[in-house]
């Protein structure tokens, strides 16, 4: 039975890593239905947050699923499995390709396709760059989305819409900085994450300690705390 | 042996920093796979690093995953690729299994919220500056900005699948070059 359950969590991790193309968010349409609709291993409550931990989490979103889904269903050889799963396909694939590309590396044929490949990956970063930037400074999902209905609710209050509004304001002057940064500066790229995250943090305090007073006047809470409390 | 056994060690060490940096996964983290990879080591150069970027999109799997499996496999072959790669998954699944039993007992917790609130916009930083990396590598002349440009109007304004995008692409540079 147990070992039943490990090899099934080994094949539906499989069978999401290898329709995993170009990674991240395409593919969790795929999870829902294999872990909450076919199987009612995660009602579709639960499947939010899980949401919400594996993209706060660093790493591939299929990756932390996996590990998430393997670790609540089978523990420890749960993981393990549902990681290998998730993994292999792209290593296998990865491991081919790298054998052929570098055989062929040489190539006038193949230099000419990747000349051509190459201006279009970056426009699909540049299209990334606007994607991204509309979630982040656009609302304050995707954590407001996969945090559930009290956030949502927040949302939806005048004092949160002023709040969003100081947020985007925040979003936009970290994203020049953290440019600057990386550019001009050449900071490592890890020191500039932690400083975000660090800014993240004394702003959450300041914001904290101004709603607490705030909190007094207005029932609507306080501005700027999307956290549920 | 030996060297053989530092360069997986360094493989190892490489990837397990991205990996446990590699936020919002994919673009985020080029400029980190940049400066590990390509600068310090020079296990690859950056047009064959967006050359895997390109694969990546065309193959199931992460560029994170895929950039180690790539990049273990030029350094030290079939064990490389998969020492890289376990590199890589390793720190998601242990910050996972964190997260995990931290999510059990404080179902929000207000610093980790704030800690990313203020990590989600540097995201969009980093994948700025992925941009303009490429765009110095693969923006060469007049033909590679027309491809760029086309490519970005059909992303921005179709919902055409972008590994038709990228196939398209390729096939603007096998004619371009035999016209």
């Amino acid at each position: 039975m147990q070992f039943k359950r490990l090899l099934e969590l080994f094949l539906i991790f499989f069978k999401i890593g290898a329709f995993t193309f170009g990674g991240g968010y395409a593919m969790i349409p795929l999870i829902r239905r294999e872990i909450s609709e076919r199987r009612e291993w995660l009602s579709p409550g639960d499947f939010a947050d899980v949401l919400a931990i594996v993209q706060s989490a660093p790493g591939a979103i299929a990756v932390n699923t996996a590990a998430f889904v393997g670790w609540r269903l089978g523990g420890f050889p749960g993981l393990v499995l549902a990681v290998l799963g998730a993994t292999l396909p792209s290593l296998l694939t990865i491991l081919i390709v790298a054998a052929v590309f570098l055989t062929f590396q040489q190539n006038e044929f193949v230099n000419a396709v990747f000349a051509g490949l190459r201006p279009a990956v970056f426009a699909l970063i540049v299209s990334a760059v606007f994607t991204v930037g509309r979630d982040v400074l656009g609302r304050r999902a995707p954590a407001g989305e996969a945090n559930g209905p009290a956030a949502g609710e927040a949302n939806r209050s005048t004092a949160a819409r002023e709040s969003s509004r100081a947020d985007r304001r925040f979003g936009v002057a970290e994203i020049v900085i953290g440019v600057l940064l990386l550019t001009l500066v050449r900071l490592h790229p890890i020191l500039v994450i932690l400083l975000a995250g660090a800014a993240g943090i004394v702003r959450g305090r300041v914001i904290a300690a101004r709603g607490l007073r705030a909190r007094t006047r207005s029932p609507a809470g306080p501005i700027g705390t999307t956290h549920e409390e | 042996m030996a060297s053989f056994l530092s360069s997986l060690i360094s493989l190892f060490w490489s990837f397990f920093k991205i990996g446990a940096f590699s936020f919002g996964g994919g673009y985020a983290m080029i400029p980190l796979i940049e400066r590990e990879i390509i600068e310090r080591h020079g296990w690859l150069t950056m047009a064959q690093f967006i050359d895997i970027i390109a694969i990546s999109q065309a193959t199931p799997g992460p560029v994170a995953v895929n950039s180690a499996t790539f990049v273990g496999y030029r350094v030290a072959g079939v064990t490389g690729g998969v020492v890289a790669t376990l590199g890589v998954v390793t720190p998601s699944v242990l910050v996972i299994l964190l997260l995990a039993w931290l999510f059990f007992r404080y179902r929000s917790l207000a610093v980790v919220q704030d800690l990313l609130a203020g990590i989600r916009p540097i995201l969009v930083a980093l994948i700025i500056v992925s941009a303009i990396s490429v765009f110095r590598e693969s923006v060469t002349g007049a033909t590679t900005l027309a491809i760029a440009l086309g490519a970005l109007a059909v992303l921005t304004w179709t919902k055409i699948d972008p590994v038709l995008v990228l196939l398209g692409g390729a096939l603007a540079g096998l004619v371009i070059h035999f016209l």
